[in-house]
């Protein structure tokens, strides 16, 4: 198979296609007090729009919207929240509050550019969560650092272990993958330098694909990250051909 | 009993405003409008712009409800516009308060007496201001 010129068989060429695509973020705001935003909101590929309604008063809210599309809408409140870092970590599987479901499915596919890694390990969290609730599928998952590894290790041996999901994790090196030996699952210990630059966890519910999630991100300097979560079908299946293709030609 | 108040009302409500308009809603139907929250805040926002798209304006009702009803998806967005174009519009266009063009999907405020559109802004107010103090 001959990858195509567009480049998006690869993970990285994934990010900079969705990277062309942007969406439009209205504020709905009394004057100033969306200027927090603009400022979150600028290190991401979508275009913010102010607009002021004199009976809005403190009731501010943005409205995201993707080729003219409503895509969702939520206070503005809510969603400093969110942005504002840290988030919390989640305790347990089961913790991962509505609200926050909510907000990434309305920020998915936004590149986001300077995220952080607590916003990361969130959204790590969710999916993660998302393949335990659905409990049958594929899940693929790349650890960029060694204590990334170390601090998920026992959840995916658990995961491999009492579920019927089929897992794969990418480590760089053996002695950290030692730690799974005994699990049921697949461990790609020489990753290549095209999957061990990002951070990836891709999952697909082995059904309907309602479920199916993804999370592609790339540090770009210590702690800071671009990249994309995603429930687009088409493009997860093609993030796990673009891992899966990498992996296959290494061993061959 | 307490001491009638001699003072008058005070409303911009007087017989040269209401005989300038061309419209004098029945008040049957003008309080019938303005018995609705989404109605008063369509209302309200009319008092403020000439005319509002469809869309925006389901967009301007959705996001007022995600400040006390959480983040809105797609569903919530397609449920409010049926509203708006299956009751709340037909009920404000035949009280001759709103004109819809249905084609062009713009939405204004008919040419209305001072004190009707005074009595939106205030019956939007007050929602705000009871709110508040919950």
């Amino acid at each position: 198979m001959t990858p195509t010129d567009t480049g998006a068989t690869t993970l990285g060429g994934i990010l900079a296609e969705v990277a062309r695509r942007r969406k439009t973020v209205v504020v709905y705001a009394p004057n100033g007090t969306e200027r927090d935003l603009a400022a979150t909101l600028a290190t991401r590929n979508v275009t913010v729009e102010h607009r002021t309604l004199p009976t809005i008063g403190d009731d501010a809210f943005v409205v995201v919207r993707d080729d003219g599309r409503f895509r969702g809408a939520i206070s503005l409140a809510d969603l400093l929240v969110f942005l504002a870092p840290p988030i919390e970590r989640p305790g347990d599987l089961d913790s991962v509050d509505l609200e926050h479901r909510a907000i990434f499915e309305l920020l998915d596919e936004t590149l986001f550019v300077t995220l952080d890694r607590r916003q990361l390990l969130a959204t790590s969290r969710e999916f993660e969560d998302r393949a335990w609730r659905t409990g049958r599928g594929r899940l693929h998952v790349g650890f960029q650092s060694p204590d990334a590894f170390a601090a998920q290790a026992e959840l995916y041996r658990r995961l491999a272990t009492t579920t019927d999901i089929d897992v794969h994790v990418y480590v760089d090196s053996a002695v950290d993958a030692d730690r799974l030996d005994d699990a049921p699952l697949t461990v790609h210990v020489e990753p290549s330098d095209e999957i061990g630059r990002y951070w990836f966890v891709l999952f697909e519910d082995g059904g309907d694909g309602a479920q199916n999630c993804g999370l592609v991100a790339e540090e770009t300097a210590p702690g800071q990250y671009r990249g994309i979560w995603t429930y687009d079908r088409e493009l997860i299946a093609r993030a796990f051909a673009a891992v899966e293709r990498v992996n296959s030609a290494h061993r061959s | 009993m307490a001491p009638p108040d001699d003072r008058p009302l005070e409303t911009s409500l007087d017989a040269e405003s209401l005989d300038s308009a061309s419209i004098r809603p029945p008040p049957d139907d003008l309080f019938r409008a303005v018995a609705n929250t989404k109605r008063r805040q369509l209302l309200a926002l009319l008092t403020t712009q000439e005319t509002i798209a469809l869309d925006d304006l389901t967009d301007v009702l959705v996001g007022m409800a995600t400040t006390t009803d959480g983040p809105a998806g797609p569903d919530e967005w397609a449920q409010v516009k049926i509203e708006l174009v299956h009751a709340h519009l037909p009920l404000l266009t035949e009280a001759g308060l709103v004109e819809y063009d249905e084609e062009g999907g713009e939405v204004r405020l008919a040419s209305l007496p001072d004190a009707v559109r005074d009595l939106f802004e205030f019956a939007d107010e007050y929602e705000r201001a009871v709110e508040n103090r919950q």
